[in-house]
């Protein structure tokens, strides 16, 4: 029987639609704009973004663990795996990336 | 016995079928693992395919067939292949041009009976759907005068292709119509065989399969009948009413894959499939980590001066040698994309502008090691160059930009994002040299500052769309420039440039009325002003963002809302983290029924209530926001506490 083939890339790509955000250091794709929950988290570095999901992303093992970009390892942010408030419970299994580390692309050209 | 029926070993790419023993009694030279010569044809066991056997010294002992394995990947056949045969000499014959498409035979087309698939692997639905192109002439062969395939009586069996002196490695693609004219001249008889039906019972005990320069002669000695068979009358139904023009009109939409699946169908369609105008365009992207550089290699002596269209995107097991053959072989490559391709260095883009004159469009987007001499090369080599791509290659410097312009004169598009080290000089050379120029991408070019731009404003009147997004020096400097020199500006990018004020905007809107897309993150300084004037003076504004833009309040989005075009062109309008919004700019959108997207997360005093009454007016919207769940107080009595904690997409 036939297999089909399968994609085989290197990395996770998004579909292009809307905006994506990429790891500025080796332009792996991290996220799509539709999984943005908020603009307005503060990290070491400065400004950082809370995303629901993200792709090519590997972390730690911490409460809140590092996470950091699969392609070329570099410190991204991190994930809440645990949140110890009850105020705090939304951000469990998101994951929070720093502005410094991310260059977005709308897709205009 | 011989091989599954319908087995072709396809060429020009790869053998696709399993390497199975082929024990043909007669022609066959496909052996365990190898990788099939191109053109060579495995005769099904369909008994009505079978020769006649003129040879009664063939070997009438047995060989089991061997257990086929599973159909290795498209490429991965090619890495496994012992040896690759030579390239491809250049065929004797002429081209001759298909006749063009004549209406009447649609119409059988649409009576035949379905096609009943003779190999079972037909009947596995393709990976993906074939790609579509817009619909494109057929390409010259380079034709004599054509002649219609019709009335061309059949070919005297010499000057059939394979039987050329290198046998079975002529380029196939060139003489399908040849071949079809002995098949049409008999698809008249017609008669009840059917598509592969065995009406003679033949003998199928297995044969030993011959090796060597045997091999060649046996071939050249049954080409005749082989060519023959295309004229009998077991000629499946779809071949016998389908033009060869429709098929091959049908095969040039499909992408590599598909067509490698097609060439094993029959010998017909093995032909047609290979037909070099249907290897004009391919794209590697998702065999990525099949992709090394003997693939690229290969493909390029199959398709050679056909190829037009290559893409690499991704594909990091591809190095320098390979480009250098490819380069060596597709002289008349015109647009390739090496996106990601991170082991190429200056090296293949001296071979590009060796060979490949005719390139236009070339991605070298993240090829890191590109530096300068990269560009000098291709100054030199590939004037016809419109599109250049050499984002994140970050060791480019003007000197680079400079011998680049000097050469290609014509560029409309060129990304430079995150060419780090450009800094005005660079962008004076673009300006001075550069008047055809569309597309500009300077996003991270930190060292930009207004001198430069306005350089580039003031050569380049076609710009259409420029993005300066992270060039935090620049100032309404840039904005007047832009006003003033290109009126034709459909987008503007310049998320993060914090100096921008209303006056800049001003005098851009009040020129550029054909502005589509705006992206004005954290121009923190923009007031309502600007949306007052972008409402009067652009009417075909689509997408607007205004993310982190502090000042605007609902009485700018009352303005955009209420201008005369939006109702009808607005449709994505981004106003996150703009604390000064409330429910009453959602009122005020209402009326634009094109709008598809808002974004409105960390907007604090937008409600969901708000955002509903959104919704009334504008069913299909998609609706950006996020209200973290209410803590819920602390449950008396011990049951377990519920959390509602989704990221609300409504």
């Amino acid at each position: 029987m036939v297999k089909m083939t399968r994609s085989k890339t290197f990395q996770a790509y998004l579909p292009s639609c809307h905006r994506t955000y990429s790891c500025i250091h080796c332009r792996a794709h991290l996220a799509n704009h539709d999984e943005l929950i908020s603009k307005s988290f503060q990290g070491s570095q400065g400004r950082a973004y809370l995303f629901n999901s993200v792709v090519n992303v590997g972390c730690g093992l911490h409460a809140v663990a590092d996470i950091y970009c699969e392609n070329c390892k570099t410190t991204l942010g991190w994930k809440y795996e645990h949140a110890f408030e009850s105020s705090q419970k939304y951000k469990e299994g998101k994951y929070i990336i720093e502005l410094a580390h991310m260059i977005k692309d709308n897709g205009w050209d | 016995m011989c091989v599954p029926p319908g087995h072709m070993c396809v060429s020009p790419v790869v053998c696709v079928s399993p390497p199975v023993v082929c024990v043909c009694p007669r022609s066959c030279v496909c052996l365990p693992g190898r990788v099939c010569v191109p053109g060579h044809v495995c005769v099904s066991p369909s008994p009505s395919f079978h020769p006649p056997r003129d040879n009664p010294g063939a070997a009438s002992s047995g060989q089991p067939r061997s257990r086929p394995l599973s159909a290795p990947s498209l490429f991965r056949t090619l890495l496994f292949s012992p040896g690759f045969p030579p390239p491809l000499p250049k065929p004797s014959f002429p081209a001759v041009r298909p006749s063009p498409l004549s209406l009447p035979s649609l119409v059988p087309l649409f009576s035949a009976p379905p096609f009943s698939p003779a190999s079972p692997l037909l009947s596995q639905t393709p990976h993906s759907p074939p790609r579509c192109s817009s619909l494109s002439p057929l390409p010259s062969l380079s034709p004599p005068s054509p002649p219609s395939p019709r009335s061309r009586p059949p070919p005297s069996p010499r000057r059939c292709p394979i039987s050329a002196p290198v046998a079975g490695r002529c380029a196939v693609f060139l003489f399908w119509v040849e071949v079809e004219a002995g098949a049409d001249a008999a698809a008249a008889p017609g008669g009840g065989r059917g598509s592969g039906s065995p009406d003679r019972p033949g003998p199928r005990a297995p044969r030993r399969p011959r090796a060597g320069p045997a091999m060649r002669r046996e071939m050249n000695g049954v080409t005749k009948s082989r060519f023959e068979m295309f004229s009998n009358n077991d000629e499946a139904a779809i071949n016998k009413k389908l033009p060869k023009e429709l098929l091959l009109r049908i095969f040039s939409f499909l992408d590599v894959v598909t067509l490698c699946r097609c060439a094993q169908v029959s010998r017909a369609w093995n032909v047609l499939a290979l037909d070099g105008s249907n290897w004009q365009r391919i794209d590697l992207f998702d065999f990525q980590r099949d992709i090394e550089g003997r693939v690229v290699e290969n493909i390029s002596k199959r398709c050679g001066g056909f190829l037009r269209k290559l893409s690499l995107r991704g594909c990091q097991g591809v190095g320098d040698n390979a480009l250098r053959t490819f380069a060596q072989n597709c002289r008349n490559i015109e647009v390739l994309n090496l996106n990601g391709c991170t082991k190429i260095t200056d090296a293949t883009c001296t071979s590009l502008s060796k060979f490949c004159s005719k390139l236009r469009h070339l991605d070298l987007a993240s090829c890191t090691s590109i530096t300068n001499l990269s560009l000098k090369a291709l100054s030199e080599g590939c004037p016809l160059l419109e599109q250049l791509i050499i984002s994140w290659c970050d060791q480019v410097t003007k000197d680079g930009i400079q011998a680049l312009v000097r050469g290609c004169g014509g560029l409309r598009a060129l990304s430079l994002k995150g060419c780090t080290q450009l800094e005005d000089e660079a962008l004076k050379f673009i300006g001075a040299h550069c008047p055809e120029l569309v597309t500009l991408n300077l996003q991270t070019c930190l060292q930009i500052t207004d001198d430069g731009l306005i350089t580039i404003c003031r050569g380049c009147h076609k710009l259409q769309s420029l993005c300066a997004s992270g060039c935090s020096n620049i100032t309404d400097a840039i904005l007047n420039a832009l006003g003033q020199n290109c009126p034709r500006l459909r987008i503007l990018e310049v998320a993060r440039c914090s100096q921008l004020t209303d006056v800049g905007f001003t005098t851009l809107a009040r020129n550029c009325h054909e502005l589509e897309k705006m992206d004005l993150e954290e121009c923190v300084q923009i007031t309502d002003s600007t949306l007052i004037q972008l409402s009067i003076h652009c009417p075909r504004l689509q997408v607007l963002s205004l993310s982190h833009c502090e000042l605007i309040t609902d009485d700018g989005i009352r303005h955009l809302g209420n201008g005369a075009y939006a109702h009808d062109r607005l449709e994505v309008i981004e106003l996150d983290n703009c604390p000064l919004i409330t429910d009453a700019s959602l009122e005020h959108l209402k009326s634009c029924h094109s709008l598809e997207r808002i974004e409105l997360y960390d907007c604090q005093q937008i409600t969901r209530a708000g955002i509903k009454r959104l919704r009334t007016h504008l069913p299909n919207i998609k609706v950006h926001a996020y209200f973290a769940p209410v803590t819920p107080p602390p449950s008396v009595g011990g049951s377990r506490q519920r959390f509602c904690r989704c990221c609300i997409i409504l």
